[in-house]
């Protein structure tokens, strides 16, 4: 039975998170929030806003 | 790709007792045929069910789990889905017990892989889904289409860049640090005309302001800074008279401020007030808010056509106009959407309220220090103390009683306290202006302790500037990455989802023209339409069109939706090589049926299919047009006491006639059968003739009408036999069998059942082979002996011509 191959949904995010943080545009501390909770398979509203939330502090600190 | 060799229900939905489907070795398709509610469709649930955890049809209406039991189950009993697979290691069954808990018995890391897989894969189709996906909105679509390409995490993805994108806009931290920036700015323009985009210009503005004091250094750093406004302050004479003068100038001015705000304020208060009164006044509308959704669900099934006939989704009362009941549900969800926008509003309202009432209570707090810090106005401080205090005690009221619709008793006195505080505050600012003409100093000192406030005013609003500057420029850079990210990500879903419909719709498209060929449709695809939706558009005469819905009859919509799953059947089952398509024919017509079955044997061939139909007619095809070497014929029957079962020879309605009276179960319709299933037997060897009847009420012969036929065909070809008594008691035999079927609860004893099936014996032995369990036929009729024989001849009966 031939099969199309297609990509899966994870397969295509992993794929979009690596473009991303390729792109210096685009702010270090969130993406690398983003691609952190992706890849521990815990990425959620919740645990996103909670991670930016640090990265902030954080922010507000070092600068 | 596995396939199924047996599956097995028991206890579960419409299945009582034990019932095996065998496919055989060679896991043969199967078509299954049975009446309306003859729990045919039982077999479809169990696959589902074991797939996929949920039965989507039961789901739907809020039957869940604890409609899969069969009702008759007792508590200790498992309801159970068992399937045997052509790869052994997958077998294995579901269980679900009284408690509702459920269990797969195969508990192997395989296992569990497979079944994740098969997740994401289409092995069921009903009639009730297949124009579910059709009658969609286009985001729906979308949506729908990402949970069967198994996208879902796409979907999940990009809705959590998108909350979380609202979520840091809205963000208080941001907003104050917004609000705070435009109050340092605002103060900033107001003294100096500009406002320092950097330190250049906060250090050239703060020169100018020295400038006439000839200081010995140059403000150029932080350190000049603080250097120049220890020399202004060195020049100054009186200190102390200095920054009692400072003080009081900062007192009068925070007083006029706070006079503004406490007048905002009340006009804030008297803006929400009388709304809020208004609102709960009306508290049943408000209240009738959360029936939007219940009355947008109904109004889209009427829509969709979702509901019987002439009867109201809503109370199940007969209704004789459903589309005045639809026009009455749309007015009643505009007014209803009016109501809740005018409630939202007022939330916005609230929420702006409930923070100036703190903001001007701490306010109030600062205002009173210094008021009291300088000793003046008794009456003002008192003033002071009361506002704040009820300022904030007014804020947290009303954020607490807003949701629960109350009313907010300590506004009645607001005008009170602001009609008190508002003289009071002009006789202090009075009082302070008083003061510093009392503090007479000289023009140039005038001028010093000028520059050295404006040095500090400067500096203060700068410094702060700047901090809410770096705090809206962190939550900006994170709001903007998350923007580029989140409209980047819609890009790629949007591709990769229409890829994919590209795929899919060249396969739709096939299967469609297939069913419908040279008709008035054709180049069927699935694109993306929108910022995010999908639809179907397909040319129409030569017409360019969507969506189908516009155009296309009940029928073709149906056929459509076939060729949809198939298509994703094709593209997306990886691990598994069958599926079930259950009664999804109904609508259509005999030419397309043919085709259907034609187009399952050219393009599914390698698949095998569970067909399950509750239309005789076209069971009769499936069983002439399938190749029989791959194909199985099943027909089905359900009874509230048996369940489902396929429809049995003598043999295993004995044995199940024996299990049942083990367990202390009525077996007076298993009995009944039994004689009808056994007169069968013997009027077709014999053939015997009955009236004609069409299709499938041919087969609906009861006992009595059979025994009188046999008895009479008997009573002419085979006097031997015709004196047997077993013709008479037969006849009480049919009237008790009857009785006991049709009343459970009659009072037919053990030994009647005995008797009946001593009875049965009989009658089965005067035509029955022992050796070949073959029934003497007319097939094997010898002219000369003018007998009847079995297939192997050990048994006969005279028969004359």
């Amino acid at each position: 039975m031939a099969k199309k191959h297609i990509k899966s949904g994870p397969q295509i995010i992993e794929e979009f998170l690596a473009t991303m943080e390729a792109d210096t545009s685009i702010d270090r501390n969130t993406i690398t929030a983003i691609g952190g909770l992706w890849k521990q398979n815990k990425l959620n509203a919740n645990r996103l806003q909670q991670e930016l939330y640090q990265a902030r502090q954080v922010s507000f600190k070092d600068g | 790709m596995a396939k199924l060799r047996k599956v097995e229900l028991k206890g579960f939905r419409g299945s009582r007792f034990p019932f095996p489907i065998d496919l055989g070795k060679d896991c043969r398709s199967i078509a299954i045929f049975g009446d309306n509610a003859s729990g045919k469709s039982t077999v479809t649930d169990a696959v589902e069910w074991f797939f996929y955890d949920r039965v989507v049809h039961l789901w739907r209406e809020d039957c869940k789990e604890d409609a899969l039991r069969h009702i008759a189950l007792a508590p200790n009993e498992l309801a159970e889905v068992l399937l045997e697979f052509d790869h052994a290691t997958l077998s294995g069954s579901k269980t679900i017990d009284a408690g509702l808990n459920r269990a797969h018995s195969n508990k192997s890391p395989e296992f569990a892989t497979y079944l994740e897989q098969s997740l994401a894969e289409r092995l069921v189709l009903r009639n009730a889904y297949l124009q579910d996906f059709i009658l969609k909105t286009k985001s729906e679509k979308r949506d729908e289409i990402a949970r069967i390409i198994g996208y879902d995490s796409i979907m999940s993805f990009r809705e959590t860049i998108q909350r979380v994108l609202t979520w840091v806009r809205g963000e208080e931290a941001y907003a104050a640090a917004r609000e705070g920036l435009e109050r340092c700015r605002g103060r900033l323009l107001k003294k100096f005309s500009k406002v320092p985009r950097n330190n250049a210009e906060y250090f050239e503005i703060a020169t100018e302001l020295v400038a006439r004091f000839k200081l010995p250094k140059k403000i150029a750093d932080g350190k000049s800074y603080e250097e120049c406004l220890g020399a202004l302050k060195a020049r100054i004479t009186d200190p102390k008279k200095g920054e009692k003068l400072g003080g009081l100038n900062s007192l009068k001015t925070g007083l006029d401020e706070f006079k503004t705000s406490v007048m905002q304020t009340d006009k804030l208060v008297q803006e929400f007030m009388p709304s809020y009164k208004a609102v709960i006044r009306n508290i049943d509308k408000l209240r009738s808010i959360d029936l939007v959704a219940f009355l947008s669900k109904g109004k889209d099934l009427i829509e969709k056509g979702r509901v019987e006939k002439e009867k109201c989704p809503f109370c199940l009362k007969p209704i004789p106009d459903m589309a005045h009941l639809l026009e009455e549900v749309t007015k009643r969800i505009e007014q209803l959407d009016a109501a809740q926008k005018e409630h939202e509003t007022l939330r916005t309202n609230k929420d702006s309220l409930v923070k100036k009432l703190r903001a001007v209570s701490v306010e109030g707090t600062d205002r009173y220090k210094q008021v009291t810090g300088f000793g003046i106005a008794n009456e003002l401080g008192e003033r002071l103390e009361k506002y704040k205090a009820y300022t904030s005690s007014l804020a947290d009221t009303i954020a607490r009683r807003f949701d629960g619709f109350q009313d907010v008793e300590e506004a009645k006195n607001h005008e009170k306290h602001v009609t008190e505080l508002l003289p009071a505050i002009q006789a202090g600012g009075a009082q302070a202006e008083q003061l510093i003409k009392t503090l007479a100093v000289t023009a140039e000192e005038e001028a010093l302790m000028q520059a050295r406030d404006d040095l500090i005013l400067l500096r203060e609003n700068f410094t702060e500037a700047q901090h809410f500057t770096k705090i809206k420029a962190v939550f900006e850079t994170q709001i903007r990455s998350l923007s580029t990210i989140l409209d980047q990500f819609i890009k790629v879903q949007n591709t990769v989802i229409q890829d994919m419909l590209d795929v899919m719709s060249d396969d739709i498209s096939d299967y469609y023209l297939y069913l419908h060929p040279n008709e008035e449709v054709d180049k069927i695809r699935l694109h993306i339409i929108g910022e995010q939706g999908v639809e179907f558009i397909y040319s129409f005469h030569g017409k360019q069109v969507h969506p189908p819905l516009k155009y296309l009859s009940e029928s073709h919509l149906n056929s459509l939706g076939i060729a949809l799953f198939l298509a994703s059947v094709k593209l997306l089952n990886k691990g598994n090589g069958f599926f079930v398509l259950d009664d999804v024919v109904t609508s259509f017509d005999i030419n397309h049926r043919l085709r259907l079955l034609r187009l399952l044997q050219e393009k599914f061939s390698e698949y095998q299919i569970i067909l399950l139909t509750h239309e005789s007619f076209w069971f009769e095809m499936i069983k002439k047009d399938m190749p029989a070497a791959s194909w199985l014929f099943f027909e089905v029957d359900w009874s509230y006491d048996r369940g489902i079962e396929i429809k049995r020879a003598v043999k295993d309605l004995k044995e199940l006639i024996e299990v049942k009276r083990k367990q202390g179960l009525n077996v007076g319709n298993d009995v009944r059968k039994l004689m009808e299933v056994l007169l069968k037997e013997v009027a077709f060897g014999l053939g015997v003739k009955l009236p004609f009847r069409f299709n499938e009420t041919n087969e609906r012969r009861d006992a009595g009408e059979l025994l009188s036929e046999v008895r009479g065909t008997v009573n002419r070809k085979s006097p031997a036999i015709k004196e047997d008594p077993v013709w008479q008691r037969l006849q009480t035999c049919s009237l008790i069998a009857s009785v006991a079927s049709h009343d459970p609860g009659a009072e037919v004893g053990k030994g009647d059942i005995d008797t009946i099936l001593a009875d049965l014996g009989r009658l089965e032995a005067l035509f029955l082979c022992n050796g070949c369990k073959g029934y003497v036929s007319l097939k094997k009729y010898s002219q000369k002996d003018k007998k009847v024989y079995c297939s192997c001849a050990k048994k006969d009966l005279d028969w004359k011509d």
